[in-house]
C-alpha cells in the first residue's frame, strides 16, 4: 500500500517539471533526436544550404587530421527565425564558405547534429543558428503534477 | 517676482512636459479603438517580458535566455493519475510523440517566444495570426459557440470584453494525450488578455478538464509589443523530416529512457 501510494506520489509530485521544461515553441523534441551530453564543434566547408521549414539544414565537409573528408548535416531554426536574428538567405552562408559549427550530436551517432552557433571564417562573425540543448528533453528529473 | 501669467505659463510647461513623458518611450498610454476598447492591434512577442524591438528584446538571439521560463504556471498541473501517467510516458519517450513534430497546430498557451503573433481587431471580430505553423484564430465578439461544433486542434473561440480585459472562451477540442498540452475533449480554456500599458499585454489562461484534471489551474505570461516586426510564411510541412527520423530512432531503441 505504501509503495502504491509512493508511486502515486511520485507521479503526482512530478509532471510540472516536464511541462516547464518542454517549451511549446520547439518544433520537435531536441531530446528525441539529439544528445545534450554530446556537444560537438566542427570546422569545414559548406556544400549546401536548405532554407526550408520547419528547419533549415546545411551540409559541411569536414576534414580529419588524416585528410579524410566527412560529410556532416546540421539542423537549425526555420528561415523566419533566422531572418529576425541576422541571417540573410543568399548572403550569410553560401557553398564554399568555411564555417565552425557548435552543436550537439544525433542519438544515432550519424554525422548529423543540431546546430546552435555558426562562426564564419571570412568575417569572424558568430550567429545563433538553433535553439539551446534541452528543448523537449524534459531534463533528467521525472515530471511532477499537483493535486 | 513671478506674476499670475508667468505662473500659469510655468504650470502649463510642467503639464506639457509631464504629458510628453507619459506618451513617449515605455510610458505611452494604452491605445483605444473608436468604441473605447483597448486596441490590441499590432505584432507581439508572446512569452517575453522585455520591452523594445525584436532585436533589442532578444539581443540578437531570437529567444529568451535559456533557463528563464517566460510562462508562469499556477503550481503543478493537477492531473488525474491516468493523465499523469501519460505525461510520464511522454517524458520517458523524450517528447518524441509531441504532435508539434508532425506540424499539428497547438494553442501554445502563454506563448512561444520564438515566433511573433499579430492581433487584427474589429468590434465584431478579433483575429490572432500566429506565425508558427501559420495558424489563425478567429474570435467572434459577443457570440455563442456553434451547436454543431466538430472537435478541432485549436478549439472554437468566442470573446467579450470585461472592462478593459478581452476574455476568450475556447472549447470544442480534439483529445490529445501526448505532447505539452495533454487534455481530453472536455478541455475548456478561458483566456484573459489585458493591455496594461503601451508595450505589455498581461495574459492569463484558466484550464479546466474534468476528465483529466482534478481542478482548474492557471498559467500566466506577458505578451510584448514588437514594433517593426512582420509575420512571415511558415509552412511546417515543407521539409519536415522529423516523423520519419523519429520513427527510425524509436525502432532503433535510441529514444526511450532506460
Amino acid at each position: 500500500m505504501k509503495s502504491r501510494n509512493g508511486v502515486a506520489t511520485v507521479c503526482l509530485i512530478a509532471v510540472w517539471l516536464l511541462l516547464a521544461a518542454v517549451p511549446a515553441w520547439a518544433h520537435h523534441s531536441f531530446g528525441a533526436e539529439c544528445d545534450g551530453t554530446k556537444p560537438v564543434t566542427l570546422t569545414g566547408v559548406v556544400t549546401e544550404v536548405q532554407w526550408t521549414n520547419p528547419h533549415f539544414y546545411f551540409f559541411v565537409d569536414v576534414k580529419n587530421k588524416n585528410g579524410a573528408v566527412a560529410h556532416w548535416k546540421f539542423e537549425g531554426y526555420p528561415p523566419t527565425v533566422l531572418n529576425r536574428i541576422g541571417w540573410k538567405r543568399n548572403e550569410t552562408m553560401r557553398p564554399g564558405d568555411t564555417v565552425t559549427v557548435f552543436g550537439w550530436r544525433a542519438r544515432d551517432g550519424s554525422n548529423w547534429a543540431h546546430s546552435r552557433e555558426v562562426t564564419f571564417a571570412n568575417t569572424g562573425k558568430k550567429l545563433q543558428s538553433g535553439p539551446p540543448a534541452g528543448n523537449g528533453d524534459g531534463g533528467s528529473t521525472p515530471p511532477a503534477v499537483g493535486r | 517676482m513671478m506674476n499670475y501669467s508667468s505662473c500659469l505659463a510655468a504650470l502649463a510647461a510642467i503639464l506639457v512636459s509631464t504629458s510628453c513623458q507619459s506618451t513617449s518611450g515605455h510610458n505611452q498610454s494604452v491605445p483605444r479603438t473608436a468604441d473605447g476598447k483597448p486596441d490590441l492591434s499590432g505584432v507581439w512577442q508572446p512569452g517575453s517580458d522585455r520591452v523594445g524591438t525584436w532585436e533589442e528584446a532578444n539581443q540578437g538571439v531570437g529567444v529568451p535566455d535559456p533557463g528563464r521560463p517566460p510562462v508562469k504556471r499556477g503550481g503543478p498541473p493537477p492531473y488525474q493519475p491516468w493523465a499523469a501517467k501519460k505525461v510520464l510516458e511522454s517524458f520517458n519517450n523524450r517528447g518524441i510523440d509531441n504532435p508539434v513534430a508532425r506540424c499539428i497546430p497547438q494553442l501554445d498557451l502563454g506563448g512561444g517566444p520564438l515566433y511573433p503573433i499579430q492581433f487584427v481587431q474589429t468590434p465584431q471580430l478579433i483575429v490572432i495570426l500566429v506565425e508558427s505553423r501559420h495558424v489563425f484564430r478567429l474570435i467572434p465578439m459577443n457570440a455563442k459557440h456553434p451547436d454543431d461544433l466538430d472537435p478541432s486542434y485549436l478549439g472554437d473561440s468566442v470573446g467579450h470584453w470585461e472592462g478593459d480585459t478581452l476574455v476568450v472562451d475556447v472549447t470544442g477540442f480534439k483529445e490529445q494525450l501526448a505532447g505539452a498540452e495533454i487534455h481530453t475533449d472536455a478541455w475548456h480554456v478561458v483566456e484573459r488578455y489585458t493591455r496594461v500599458d503601451y508595450n505589455t499585454i498581461n495574459y492569463e489562461a484558466t484550464l479546466e478538464d474534468p476528465k483529466a484534471l482534478t481542478r482548474p489551474w492557471t498559467i500566466q505570461s506577458k505578451i510584448m509589443l514588437r514594433p517593426g516586426t512582420r509575420l512571415q510564411e511558415y509552412v511546417c510541412e515543407e521539409n519536415n523530416l522529423d516523423p520519419a527520423r523519429f520513427e527510425q530512432l524509436s525502432k532503433d531503441g535510441l529514444v526511450k529512457r532506460k
